[in-house]
């Protein structure tokens, strides 16, 4: 009996968790119905146009209006805070092209999530680009290298024989960390700070030490602890030279917004029922009442953020994102095309100021990214939210000026937002947050994204 | 082939695939009984070009193809036409060829056919070739087809050119050294270079410190890569080379105009850097066999006597070889006869 107002599954926020297990649901032929009360695509994984927050008024001023993303279902709004500054009225562009990700992030080209692109061949929907790693400001105040793969400790000039060999070896131990033996090891140390293992077990020069723990693994302290720090740092090696000489790649046009686009169009050519700008009154055990009254049913409901992760700590990150005017060539790795497209840079503590013990993360994306126009980049900085955070965003937007090689760099204006650190969780965990939430729907993960194939000869 | 994924099969589908490879399989052979039937005839009209360019689509390795269509062009295409026409038909020759070396980048006689063209061709352009192994080695820097057509290409342009290309070409090693030094065609293209690179030189004395500053910083190199990554081969294949020890008829250029005590001397540093990566790797056979051969090299060439104490090290060093790799018993075996026998000489 065909019910119109009853579902298989109810799905709350295309969210990237909800948009994969929106897509795995429909894919095995639930009946899945999609609700969102924004009117874009994402909650906190999406992308706002910049022409969205500023507005131009009667008398030619640029206003700042109130940008509301809310998680479908909640009453509080997901981010708040949200102060935008501008600092060259008279310099900024025509805002149309200009795409602020609301958080920004990568893929692993080694992970999960590429795997499950490439296996549903989702990856059809997106334009992806490299993202590298760049520079780190080490503590000895040199922009220096971070340290990819074989070939970079070979070719640097300012390592001895023996710390080569030494670094190598902690390369090599890292790509067998799953060896039983190992992994016995390993137990004691897994949720004591990596800082100590590595002073313990391994002898690394100070600088390549960095290098790993605030560039490899992105740590915004020192505090991060082995566990994470040895999943971060396999993952990247193993991702460098999957595709080309990068660990990471993301998709043109906002990448969380455009992953959440591709998923949610897959379920809906499975047969996905899809409601944007949707105002949601209540949500109970198997039902969903929306503003109009209406009454929808489903034997699942899936709230906007069904598992909450318990193991990450509740400091917010501040998350600047400056318009900057010029190209920054000094910014990114030369490409054969000389398009600037992403890069990621790193200040370790202390780098920056002797009063400074948290480190700043920083990503720039250019006109090849898609984000923004020609003649003009993009800059995400984070770090840990604390009584000093602007000026140590400040300080570390004076260094990036500096090495960006370009007399015209100028940042023009900056949007300045609080982040739940759980909300920094990569991509790669969404896959598995959602493989796990398939299987209490369907009883089983072995048929998340599965369908049979017949091998054809003239298949591409 | 690298990189495509096995799809298990149910037995209707493996069924039908064998159907369709049977209808193929019978095409094929049609088209191979044609072409022997017609080469048999020396039948080589131009009408049979199209045969071999449906049996060469079909599978480039033939050689025998390849042959014939050789014989094709030579007995009834080029004696009738003019020098300008045979530029063409060999130009859209060398386009047919660049389009199979583009799927299949390691088969020998399409290189074959393509050099066949060159040597054939009234005005060959042997930049756009150089171009075709730049993009043939960015695809894939391992690949030594892609690497001895380049020195072909190299040697044509020197030729033409009336100058050599030796510094540049050393240069172009040493930036596909510095992405990935597991290229054994990359070092042994740095040998062929080098030892040119000498000889070049004219003036006794300055050809001696020519090589000395060479034989310098390619142990320098060799060094870093040793401590990057002491198990890859390809490094120590080059360092053997490099102390003069191994299957050449007459001593390496580079070390030839050096003086026994002098060469002594470089294996003697050499050693005593194996000896600190053996201390930092214990169980690198390479260190350890090295240590041997080097150090046998030593006694033979300044016709001393083995210590006692050498002996011992040497005999423990076999020990340890043949636990960490008990494949090559033998090898070892071998080697620990060859310590005996200089031993008691």
């Amino acid at each position: 009996m065909q019910d119109s107002n009853s579902f298989d599954v109810i799905l709350l926020g295309t969210n990237l968790v909800n948009s994969i297990l929106s897509s795995a649901c429909a894919w095995t032929n639930l009946k899945v119905l999609h609700i969102d009360e924004n009117p874009f695509y994402g909650e906190v994984d999406g992308s706002f146009g910049l022409r969205d927050v500023l507005n131009v008024s009667e008398t030619g001023d640029r206003e700042v209006e109130n940008l509301c993303v809310k998680r479908t279902g909640e009453d509080a709004p997901a981010l708040q805070d949200i102060k935008v500054e501008i600092l060259e009225k008279d310099m900024l562009p025509s805002l149309k092209g200009i795409t602020i990700e609301l958080i920004p992030k990568e893929m692993y080209a080694g992970g999960s999530l590429v795997e499950l692109l490439s296996k549903t061949k989702i990856y059809k929907y997106l334009l992806l680009k490299p993202q590298r790693s760049f520079r780190f400001y080490a503590s000895n105040k040199e922009w220096t290298k971070v340290p990819e793969s074989r070939a970079d400790i070979f070719n640097d000039k300012t390592l001895s024989l023996t710390h080569k060999r030494l670094i190598m070896r902690f390369m090599k131990y890292v790509s067998s960390i799953d060896d039983e033996q190992n992994q016995e090891q390993l137990k004691q140390w897994l949720s004591r700070p990596f800082h100590d293992f590595l002073k313990e077990n391994f002898e690394l020069p100070q600088s390549i030490q960095e290098g790993i723990v605030y560039g490899l693994c992105q740590a915004l302290d020192s505090k991060i602890s082995t566990q994470r720090a040895l999943e971060k740092i396999k993952k990247y090696f193993q991702s460098f030279a999957t595709y080309g000489d990068y660990s990471y790649l993301i998709a043109m046009y906002g990448t969380g917004s455009e992953l959440c686009q591709g998923f949610c169009r897959s379920s809906a050519v499975m047969g996905g029922t899809f409601m944007l700008a949707q105002k949601v009154n209540k949500v109970e055990a198997t039902s969903v009442e929306l503003g109009e009254g209406k009454k929808l049913w489903a034997k699942h409901i899936v709230p906007s953020q069904a598992i909450k992760m318990t193991n990450i700590s509740e400091t917010s990150v501040r998350q600047r994102c400056l318009l900057v005017r010029g190209k920054c060539p000094g910014l990114f790795h030369q490409n054969l095309f000389l398009l600037s497209e992403a890069s990621q840079l790193h200040f370790v503590p202390y780098s920056l100021g002797d009063k400074w013990p948290n480190s700043v993360q920083a990503r720039v994306l250019g006109v090849g990214a898609g984000s923004c126009p020609e003649g003009y980049t993009l800059w995400y900085l984070q770090t840990l939210e604390c009584e000093y955070s602007c000026e140590l965003l400040a300080s570390a937007t004076n260094k990036l000026i500096e090495l960006s090689h370009s007399e015209d760099t100028k940042p023009l204006m900056y949007a300045d937002m609080l982040i739940d650190q759980r909300d920094l969780a990569d991509y790669d965990i969404a896959v598995e947050t959602a493989k796990q939430l398939y299987g209490k729907i369907t009883g089983s993960t072995d048929s998340f994204f599965q369908r049979d194939t017949v091998l054809d000869d003239d298949d591409e | 082939m690298h990189g495509i994924l096995r799809v298990k099969l149910n037995e209707e589908q493996k069924r039908l695939k064998l159907e369709k490879e049977k209808t193929k399989i019978q095409e094929y052979k049609g088209l191979i009984e044609q072409f022997q039937r017609a080469r048999q005839l020396k039948d080589y009209s131009s009408e049979k070009l199209k045969l071999t360019t449906e049996l060469l689509d079909w599978n480039p390795e033939t050689y025998s193809v390849w042959n014939y269509r050789r014989e094709i062009y030579l007995s009834s295409v080029f004696p009738n036409i003019s020098v300008n026409e045979k530029q063409d038909v060999l130009d859209k020759e060398l386009q047919y060829v660049l389009s199979k070396m583009k799927m299949f980048p390691k088969v020998y006689w399409i290189f074959n056919h393509r050099r066949w063209c060159l040597e054939n061709a009234p005005y060959p352009n042997w930049n756009y070739e150089m171009m075709i192994t730049e993009k043939l080695l960015s695809a894939d820097a391992r690949n030594f087809h892609g690497w001895h057509y380049r020195r072909y290409v190299v040697t044509q342009i020197e030729k033409q050119g009336n100058y050599d290309l030796a510094g540049k070409e050393l240069q172009y090693t040493s930036s596909a050294i510095a992405t990935n030094f597991s290229n054994f065609s990359a070092w042994h293209n740095r040998t062929k270079l080098l030892e040119f690179i000498i000889k070049k030189e004219t003036d006794p004395e300055l050809r001696r410190q020519l090589a000395q500053k060479i034989l310098q910083e390619e142990l320098d190199t060799i060094h870093q890569a040793a401590f990057t990554d002491p198990d890859d081969s390809s490094i120590w294949i080059y360092h053997r080379w490099l102390m003069g020890h191994c299957n050449q008829v007459g001593a390496p250029p580079i070390l030839s105009v050096l003086s026994t005590e002098e060469r002594i001397q470089y294996i003697a540093q050499e050693i005593q850097l194996l000896e600190e990566l053996h201390e930092l790797e214990p169980e690198n056979k390479w260190c350890c066999e090295l240590l041997i051969e080097y150090g046998l090299l030593i006694r033979i060439l300044s016709n001393q006597k083995t210590t006692k104490q050498e002996q011992t090290t040497w005999v423990s060093l076999i020990h340890t070889l043949q636990q960490v790799d008990p494949q090559r018993q033998g090898r070892y075996q071998y080697l620990l006869k060859k310590i005996e026998t200089i031993t008691n000489a």
